[in-house]
């Protein structure tokens, strides 16, 4: 399990599901993903951790979803 | 005759204090039957409520500050031959709080910890679910109210020394088949800053309380997950849920100097 974790500087739906299967599609091992609409801050749980690399940019493919 | 002020003899007094606060035991219910979950957001929570005064804890003597926080756990099971995603969202007077989604294997309860933080009587709290099948269920639900950031006029802004004592991990849920997922610790605070994590009693030669964190601070619902949710899955436990410790007596002593 590995747990990341940011702040979202973007609009965030309030319709969930499209964005999920987005999610889900796009990095494949979701566990959970949660967002707070008051401190803006995103978190997902994957099954298994990132590469260095794919972390770096996890905030922008997130972003992407939205 | 010129009035001549008297040197005291110490330049400080000392105030006792015993902060005490009497916490709520946990509101829990267990339905006979479960109830499906809808596969679109409902247009009200399954668990909705007006928080109350007497839903508060109890302390004496009456803070400068305390942040309450709320804690909600709703769980169910997957009953469902796949796994399904189960949605989540926390909602307080009628604005959304959080949002999120869980995968649930086949067979496998969920619990779903919300936190609400900075509540006050009055609020209207709730929190909704639903699920890609119909075959996913909710059956439990439990509520607390839990007190963090708690300092006294005589203790902000001045030395203390600060005893936390009679330290218990709270809620503690009875129906159901309830398994703690995890304890987390109560942080103190000098002057604002975060030291340490702590699950007893302990004592400090001085603390320094500040008027943003004051004596000390929850973990989950303040320094953790503050207006956000937690979300847990089991073969076994409903609800998996996660425990705060409390210090119900802080006791103090306060440094005035003249």
């Amino acid at each position: 399990m590995a747990v990341y974790s940011f702040e979202l500087d973007v609009p965030f739906p309030e319709k969930i599901e499209d964005l999920d299967r987005k999610l889900r599609k796009l990095l494949g091992n979701v566990v959970s993903w949660s967002y707070s609409y008051i401190t803006k801050t995103f978190t997902i749980e994957l099954s298994e951790a990132l590469p260095e690399d794919k972390i770096a940019i996890l905030k922008e493919a997130v972003k992407k979803c939205l | 005759m010129p009035v001549k002020t008297p040197i005291p003899l110490s330049p400080y007094t000392k105030v006792f204090q015993d902060i005490i606060v009497q916490i709520k035991a946990p509101v829990e219910n267990l339905q006979a039957t479960p109830t499906s979950l809808p596969t679109a957001e409902p247009a009200t929570g399954q668990w909705r409520k007006t928080l109350d005064a007497g839903d508060f804890p109890t302390i004496t003597p009456t803070p400068y500050n305390v942040a309450h926080i709320a804690y909600v756990c709703l769980a169910g099971k997957n009953t469902d031959a796949a796994t399904q995603t189960l949605y989540w969202k926390m909602i307080k007077n009628g604005a959304s709080v959080a949002t999120g989604s869980l995968s649930v294997s086949a067979g496998y309860y969920y619990t779903v910890s919300a936190f609400f933080y900075g509540v006050v009587a009055g609020d209207v709290i709730e929190v909704r679910l639903w699920a890609t099948s119909a075959n996913v269920n909710w059956d439990y639900d439990g509520f607390q109210i839990q007190p963090s950031r708690i300092v006294t006029t005589e203790a902000l802004n001045s030395p203390c020394y600060v005893n936390f004592k009679n330290v218990i991990a709270c809620p503690t849920f009875v129906k159901g088949a309830p398994g703690v997922s995890t304890t987390a610790g109560y942080a103190p605070y000098h002057c604002d800053a975060f030291s340490l994590t702590l699950y007893g009693s302990s004592s400090f030669d001085v603390l320094f309380p500040k008027a943003t964190f004051c004596l000390c601070r929850l973990s989950y619902g303040d320094y953790n997950n503050a207006n956000n949710a937690l979300t847990s899955t089991s073969p076994t436990y409903r609800p998996y849920y996660y425990r705060n410790c409390v210090p119900l007596t802080i006791s103090l002593v306060v440094w005035k100097f003249w």
